[in-house]
């Protein structure tokens, strides 16, 4: 190869291709290891602008041919302001960490270059918001209000630099930007488009006013603070809000004085060197942190080799964490361990009179600021690690729990957060803007600080807000304002913040993923024939499928059911024993591997349930028409088959795609009447009655193998037809219909499992439910123990099953569900996992006592079935398995993402039903039996199970003098003076009481809650 | 999640390549001319290969005599400071450089003219300096170019290339980095001609795709055949001038 | 290849003249041309090439890694030998190894405290040479090349603290920037004595016809231990003079520098 050395060490290897080398040094663990990798340079990287008339003649296709499109615009936005005149932008790191939702805005940021150093940087720091980066860049083809490309600077031979000694990567990385931006300002000069590059880097911007000072006029462009930049824009005044709070350029200097006075300081964090030296010999440690609910000045922290979680009390030792941050914890000394808070403290009234511009705090004395911390830093690390081993110790025998401090945060977990504006921090005669807090949903986080020139506007409004930093001259960390959501209370901006908090997405489906679907839409049909050639042609897995028209099939669900996932028949079959099928919705047909549509629904992972709204994870059309298995049409389905005999034991299984009619959708109570109605007698009720005597035997056998019969308070809110407000709560009830399908999904699920699991023995889709450890009992176990005399036993599920059974008050039979719902509190979380991730023997779903378990029945509302279907199929050789579904780490994400979505859409499910529940009440005051399940020094929780609400109340509102109560941990009792008569009360845990339920609306914070007063 | 962009909507890979760029490839021959009766020096990439050719030459032990044909062997040495990290384990012996030794030996004992040279022997030796992905499809290429310098008979050149199946985009001649991400598969090349003296896979991939692997993988080695016939072309008419001069 | 008994006869014959006349001409002092390389692998800290007139070649690459000192009292300095169709337990690899141990621990070029990061880490080097040809005794070709590697060895920068004995600290270095290490290590030299003649590095066949040969170490304008005899053939071997041993360390007093200059400009 004819190759010449060019100039630093760049060698051409042919035309427009030359090679250099890359050295870096990697330190990791101590170690420092020279990297050296070859980087290519070249000179056919379009700039993408459709102004230019030289870059499209250079361009080269893709892998799959595709040549690059030219998205910038040939006349993008002319801002007459400052001569900017027409612009593309160039922007830096910082400015899209800070930003993005900014930068997502439709009303500003048109045409934006990001630099390829810039795109590396974002991802290395936040894999979102470089998600959401791309997804700008991956739209900007169809958009046109949006037009955002991704420069390859280093990769351009034009734009490259070489890094010089002594120089930090970051000023390299910098120095980097200002070559593309320049390289760009020459590359269009002749198009009269000028370039602009944010930076919010003062320094940055000297550098590049000098640079472009000293360069040939040619190569000038603009330098601009995002700031400077907005204030520009016709609409700055629409904008401004939204730019993020880095106090760095909204203190004036005036301001900034006071600042340098302050006395108010968290403690700096640790050098990175210090925490991998502290993790490595084990005198520091790393975790995620959670903070209390009722307290949020109080976090824990689990710890291996920890039996006890170890708590962070106060805000200086939290020192700027927030609920769920990866954290590094160093342990206090043993004098300052204690006993977790029975206080209960929640951001909202806690320094209530702040003001939004101080910052100058005392130390918030109650919550242990830490006194002694120099004689602290005076340990080694020798004492450090005699001093876990005694933590490790003490946490055996006493009831104190070590407590720590943190000394660094290794990964934020902040994201956008709703809430609302905290009406008393909010001038009303100021116009202009000014700095306010916003009290967050999550009871868990602080309030954060905002600057805005809407505040008056805004209050009472539900609004999202993004943490831009928290500097440790602030007691609060600062925000930005992103988004109003609508008022407080209107049931679309509450269901949306509750969405948004939950993480689900709920925008409508794109383009691109109902282009994925069948062109007939609504008229797609089955093929009447499965035989027929011609059908065969345009569907070759057509003859894989069998079909089961003939048999009686029918589905039951709840009543309204539009997503019909699951239908079942019953057959005797001539040598007595029973035929039974369970056919589900046979949605990969429709979701093909590797489409847009799939990618949809694996990063939805499963519909969610609100009161009054379905988040589909598919699309409509598959999820309530074509997929759904309705009655009298033909439908594609999966089918699990087995051969039972009397005692429901299971002789024979098969799996087959088929193609079925279901007879009739029945609701549950439908069923339950036909089967009871002695005088039908046909086929398919025959088959129901025979499946409803199987799943009894069924039901029988798990529960004898020590399935759990556990409880949750579930509730339904009813709405009026009319003005579909909410009007009346009720227990859902459980018919014996209900558990017929159950069983025999419970029975599909595990044949499935079984089945993959044998066919794909390291990335099989399934399920486990881990055995609860001990000490989630603990507090429970000592309650019971302590008040009834009770216990639950631990020993295997069957004992905990026969123990909650035992666990009756003859006296009221609401207390042995009581238990279970408080057992349920004390349980693992089932998860979903691929078979290479755990040992067989972990498999184990306890709840349900089986060895294996998976997910197959359900596949229009959780992932987790879909990727079962496409792994069933590919077992018994329909079709073969993807090769994503086959790979560990693949597998490993996908499993990742639906725990994480499963688990946000209970929660989002249970808020929702808490708001309507709320809003019942609104309505309808007035007095319910509840029961105490937790007491505290300053209050009690009680649970009222017709509404499934609980709430806290606060001593002060239990006795009018709060000083006379007595708090007894031991007992768990509280007593306080009662009524007019001032008689004591002692309350216990376990008691039953009458409290008077109400729906408040919080002064401070505007908040509602169900507020709930001891009769 | 890797922490790269494997490849880039762009059409860029981690080096600056587009997906069917091979590496820099620069050879020369005869590098060792009093060590061994063929040598050469290869750089693909940041690999760096010696490989010495010794024989046609009498067995060191009569046994290996065969007198129809000549007898092979490679042996490979991998160093220990090949890598960034230093191996903290010799790789003599270690069981897969006695695969990868096997399966050069019949890549090729195909390609060699051995019944040219019965009762003799021709063993060749190989030391990785530097690796930095496809290695074994380096050292096809070392071996075939150190062959052909010690004036042993071949049919025609063996290239040796790898390419990875990055989603649905193959990428030819892998680096480390792409190669710990992806599955690869490494072909041998006869001359220009399609037909493969040796294909491995060692990971997962979809049928379906190989044939697009293939087909970039025959025209990458190609590709190489060509640069290595310049370099050898280059290389002999220096030769010629030199000796012609004398 | 080898010479036939009239040759060798020659040879020797040639050799013990008074002045010894060698068969390439070369004077009693004189080397033979040596090709050097540095930094060709820029995935080690160190690396170098040599390769002398007559084929014989080595490489020597330098690796560092951090270790805490404080854990365990292993050598900062490791070397390994490497030499193409030898096994690692034959004798030749075995006598050089221990011999190149000994030349590394020699002098004060090796202190430890270079080599010290903090008060509990310290790199530890590893020095891979890989013998890819050679035709006679191969030490001093092997110090050559692991002086110039050494020379032209770099470490990552710390950029940590250097007390990390009380309050642990993980060492951390600097992304880019790598400082020279400044490791001078010793020169070996291979002394022929043929009759009451001393020649230096003598080329195979001179190897051949030898009556012995002294290793000699060379450091900082000063010989050093080791000092070895070493025979280099089975049939001429025989006693020598002591005085010779004298004659010969001023031989090398005189030249070494002159070999160190041509090895630091590499």
């Amino acid at each position: 190869m004819s190759s010449t050395t060019v100039a630093n060490g760049r060698k051409r290897l042919s035309q427009g291709l030359t090679v250099t080398q890359k050295v870096f040094v990697t330190s990791r663990n101590g170690n420092a290891t020279k990297i050296v990798r070859e980087h290519y340079l070249r000179n056919d990287i379009p700039c993408l602008s459709k102004a230019c008339d030289k870059c499209s003649k250079l361009v080269v296709p893709d892998a799959s041919n595709k040549l690059p499109v030219f998205i910038l615009s040939e006349s993008p936005q002319d801002l007459k302001a400052d001569n900017i005149g027409k612009h593309y932008i160039v922007l830096d790191t910082n400015i899209i960490l800070q930003s993005i939702d900014l930068l997502e805005n439709e009303s500003c940021f048109f045409d934006v270059i990001v630099p390829q150093i810039v795109l590396d940087e974002v991802r290395n720091k936040s894999y979102p918001i470089y998600t959401r980066l791309r997804t700008l860049c991956r739209d900007s083809e169809n958009n046109s209000t949006k037009r955002f490309i991704v420069f390859h600077n280093e990769f351009n031979e034009n734009t490259f630099i070489e890094r010089i000694d002594d120089e930090s990567i970051n000023d390299r990385n910098d120095r980097a930007i200002r070559k593309t931006s320049s390289w760009y300002a020459k590359h269009l000069k002749e198009y009269g488009i000028n370039i602009v590059l944010l930076s919010n880097d003062r320094l940055n911007r000297e550098k590049s006013k000098l640079e472009t000072s000293t360069d040939d006029e040619d190569n000038t462009y603009i330098t601009k603070s995002l700031m400077q930049y907005i204030d520009l824009l016709p609409n700055a005044d629409l904008i401004k809000d939204l730019v993020p709070n880095f106090d760095t350029f909204n203190t004036t200097a005036a301001k900034g004085e006071t600042l340098l006075a302050k006395e108010f300081t968290f403690e700096d964090y640790y050098s990175t060197s210090r925490i991998m030296g502290g993790l490595k010999n084990g005198s520091l440690f790393q975790g995620n942190i959670q903070i209390s609910e009722f307290n949020f000045l109080e976090g824990s922290i689990n710890l291996p080799n920890f039996k006890k979680p170890v708590l962070i009390v106060g805000s200086k030792n939290l020192n700027r964490a927030f609920n769920s941050d990866q954290v590094v914890v160093e342990l206090l000394p043993e004098s300052q361990w204690k006993a977790p808070s029975s206080i209960v403290l929640d951001a909202e009234h806690y320094d209530v009179n702040d003001n939004p511009d101080n910052d100058d705090e005392e130390d918030d004395g109650i919550l242990n600021p830490n006194k002694n911390q120099d004689a602290q830093n005076m340990l080694s690390d020798k004492q450090r690690r005699l001093l876990a081993q005694d933590a490790i110790l003490a946490q055996k025998s006493n009831k104190n729990h070590p407590t720590a401090k943190v000394v660094a945060i290794t990964r934020r977990s902040w994201r956008q957060y709703v809430g609302q504006i905290a009406p008393n921090s909010v001038d009303k005669q100021v116009g202009g803007t000014q700095n306010v807090f916003v009290i967050l949903m999550d009871k868990c986080l602080p309030k954060i600080r905002i600057r805005t020139r809407r505040a008056n506007e805004l209050l009472n409004k539900r609004i999202v807000i993004s943490v831009d930093s928290w500097p440790a001259d602030h007691k609060y960390p600062l925000g930005h304002f992103v988004r109003d959501l609508g008022d407080v209370e209107s049931s679309e901006a509450e269901t949306e913040a509750l969405l948004l908090e939950h993480d689900v997405e709920y925008r409508p489906f794109s383009r691109k993923v109902l282009d994925c679907l069948p062109e007939e839409g609504h008229n797609w049909k089955a093929p009447t024939n499965i035989n027929d050639p011609q059908e065969q042609a345009k569907d070759p897995l057509l003859k894989n499928r069998q079909d089961l028209r003939d048999k009686l099939i029918c589905s039951i669900d709840p009543p309204g059911c539009v997503d019909i996932d699951d239908a079942l028949h019953a057959k005797r079959l001539p040598n007595g024993n029973w035929e039974v099928g369970v056919h589900i919705a046979d949605v990969t047909h429709f979701v093909k591997p590797g489409t847009a549509l799939d990618a949809e629904g694996a990063s939805r992972g499963t519909s969610v349930y609100l009161v009054d709204k379905r988040i589909d994870m598919l699309p409509m059309l598959l999820g309530t028409d074509l997929c759904s298995l309705k009655p009298y049409v033909d439908r594609f389905a999966f089918s699990v088959i087995w051969e039972l005999d009397d005692n429901a034991e299971i002789i024979d299984v098969k799996f087959t795609k088929s193609v079925i009619r279901s007879r009739e959708a029945f609701s549950y109570e439908q069923a339950q009447l036909r089967i009871d109605d002695k005088n039908q007698t046909d086929e398919l009720t025959k088959g129901m009655r025979a499946l409803l005597e199987l799943s009894v035997k069924l039901k029988q056998k798990r529960l004898d193998a020590g399935a759990l019969n556990l409880a949750s308070p579930e509730v339904k809110v009813h709405m009026d037809s009319e003005t579909s407000d909410p009007n009346e709560v009720e227990i859902k009830k459980l018919l014996a219909t209900n558990s017929l399908v159950e069983e025999f999904m419970l029975l599909a699920n595990i044949s499935v499992a079984r089945k993959i699991f044998d066919a794909f023995p390291q990335t099989a889709m399934l399920r486990r439910h881990a055995s609860p450890p001990s000490t989630n009992f603990a507090i429970l176990n000592e309650m019971l123990q302590k008040r009834k005399n009770l216990s639950i036993s631990l020993e295997s599920s069957k004992a905990l099953a026969d123990s909650l059974d035992r666990c009756i008050d003859p006296k009221d039979p609401y207390f042995n569900t009581l238990i279970r719902i408080m057992s349920t509190r004390c349980m693992m979380a089932a998860q979903y996992f691929y078979s290479g991730a755990y040992q067989y023997s972990d498999f184990r779903h306890y709840g349900l006592a089986v060895d294996i378990y998976t997910h197959f029945t359900s596949p229009i509302r959780r992932f987790c079935d879909v990727i079962a279907h496409r792994q069933l199929a590919g077992a018994i050789g329909y079709e073969p398995l993807a090769l994503m579904h086959r790979d560990k780490n693949k597998m490993e994400m996908i499993c990742k993402n639906i725990n994480k979505k499963h688990r946000n859409a209970q929660f989002a499910g249970r808020a929702s039903i808490e708001y309507y529940v709320g809003q019942v009440m609104r309505n309808n005051e007035c007095t319910e039996t509840g029961y105490v399940i937790k007491v505290l020094n300053n209050g009690i929780v009680v649970l009222v199970p017709k509404f499934g609400v609980e709430g806290l109340i606060r001593i002060e509102n239990l006795t009018s003098d709060p000083s006379s109560s007595a708090y007894d941990e031991i007992e768990f009792k509280l007593s306080f003076m009662h009524g007019e008569s001032n008689q004591t009360r002692d309350i216990y845990v376990f008691d039953k009481v009458e409290v008077q339920v109400r729906s408040v609306v919080d002064p401070v914070t505007g908040k509602r809650k169900a507020e709930l007063l001891l009769k | 999640m890797s922490r790269f962009e494997i490849y880039s909507p762009e059409g860029l890979r981690l080096d600056g390549r587009r997906w069917n760029e091979v590496r820099r490839f620069e050879c020369s021959i005869n590098t060792h001319a009093h060590a061994a009766d063929g040598s050469s020096y290869l750089e693909q990439g940041n690999n760096k290969i010696i490989t010495l050719v010794k024989g046609p030459k009498e067995p060191s032990l009569r046994s290996q005599a065969n007198s129809l044909k000549a007898t092979m062997d490679v042996s490979v040495n991998i160093t220990r400071f090949s890598k960034f990290e230093r191996s903290a384990i010799s790789h003599k012996n270690e069981r897969r450089v006695l695969e990868i030794q096997t399966a050069l030996l019949r890549t090729f004992e195909k390609n060699i003219m051995l019944h040219l040279y019965p009762r003799t022997q021709i063993s060749i030796q190989v030391h990785i300096l530097q690796q930095d992905g496809g290695m074994f499809a380096s050292l096809i290429n070392g071996i075939t170019l150190a062959l052909i310098d010690a004036g042993i008979a071949m049919y025609d050149y063996v290239s040796g290339i790898s390419i990875g199946l990055f989603d649905t985009t193959p990428l030819l001649d892998v680096n480390t980095l792409e190669e710990n991400a992806m599955s690869t598969v490494t072909l041998g090349v006869i001359g220009k001609s399609e037909k493969l003296s040796l294909l491995s896979v060692e990971d997962k991939i979809p049928l379906d795709r190989l044939e697009s692997v293939l087909a970039i993988g025959i025209a990458g080695a190609h590709r190489l055949r060509d640069l290595m016939d310049e370099e050898l072309r280059k290389h002999a008419h220096k030769r010629v001038i030199k000796a012609s001069t004398k | 290849m080898t010479l036939s008994i009239a040759e060798k006869s020659y040879l020797y014959d040639s050799l013990t003249a008074s002045p010894s006349i060698r068969p390439d001409g070369r004077k009693p002092h004189q080397f033979r041309p040596i090709e050097v390389s540095t930094d060709f692998l820029p995935s080690s800290n160190g690396s170098s090439r040599i390769i002398s007139g007559d084929g014989s070649e080595c490489i020597v690459s330098v690796k560092a890694k951090v270790i805490d000192h404080t854990l365990s009292d292993e050598e900062l300095i490791q070397v390994d030998l490497d030499i193409a169709g030898e096994r690692t337990d034959s004798p030749q690899v075995e006598t050089l190894m221990s011999l190149l141990n000994k030349v590394l621990k020699s002098g004060p070029g090796f202190e430890h405290s270079r080599l010290q990061l903090t008060e509990r880490y310290s790199f530890k080097i590893f020095i891979d040479i890989l013998v890819i040809s050679s035709n006679c005794n191969p030490a001093s070709l092997i110090s050559f090349a692991m002086f110039s590697a050494l020379n032209t060895t770099t470490l990552p920068k710390l950029i940590s603290s250097f007390d990390d004995l009380k309050v642990e600290e993980l060492p951390m270095f600097d992304d880019y920037d790598l400082v020279n290490l400044k490791l001078k290590s010793p020169l070996v030299f291979l002394l022929a004595i043929v009759g009451n003649n001393l020649i230096v590095d003598p080329d195979a066949n001179e190897s051949e016809v030898c009556d012995n040969a002294i290793i000699v170490t060379w450091l900082d304008g000063k010989i050093r231990s080791p000092i070895r005899t070493l025979t280099l053939n089975n049939s001429y071997s025989k006693g020598f003079d002591p005085t010779l041993l004298q004659k010969g360390l001023k031989l090398i007093e005189e030249n070494a520098a002159a070999v160190l200059t041509a090895l630091e400009s590499s």
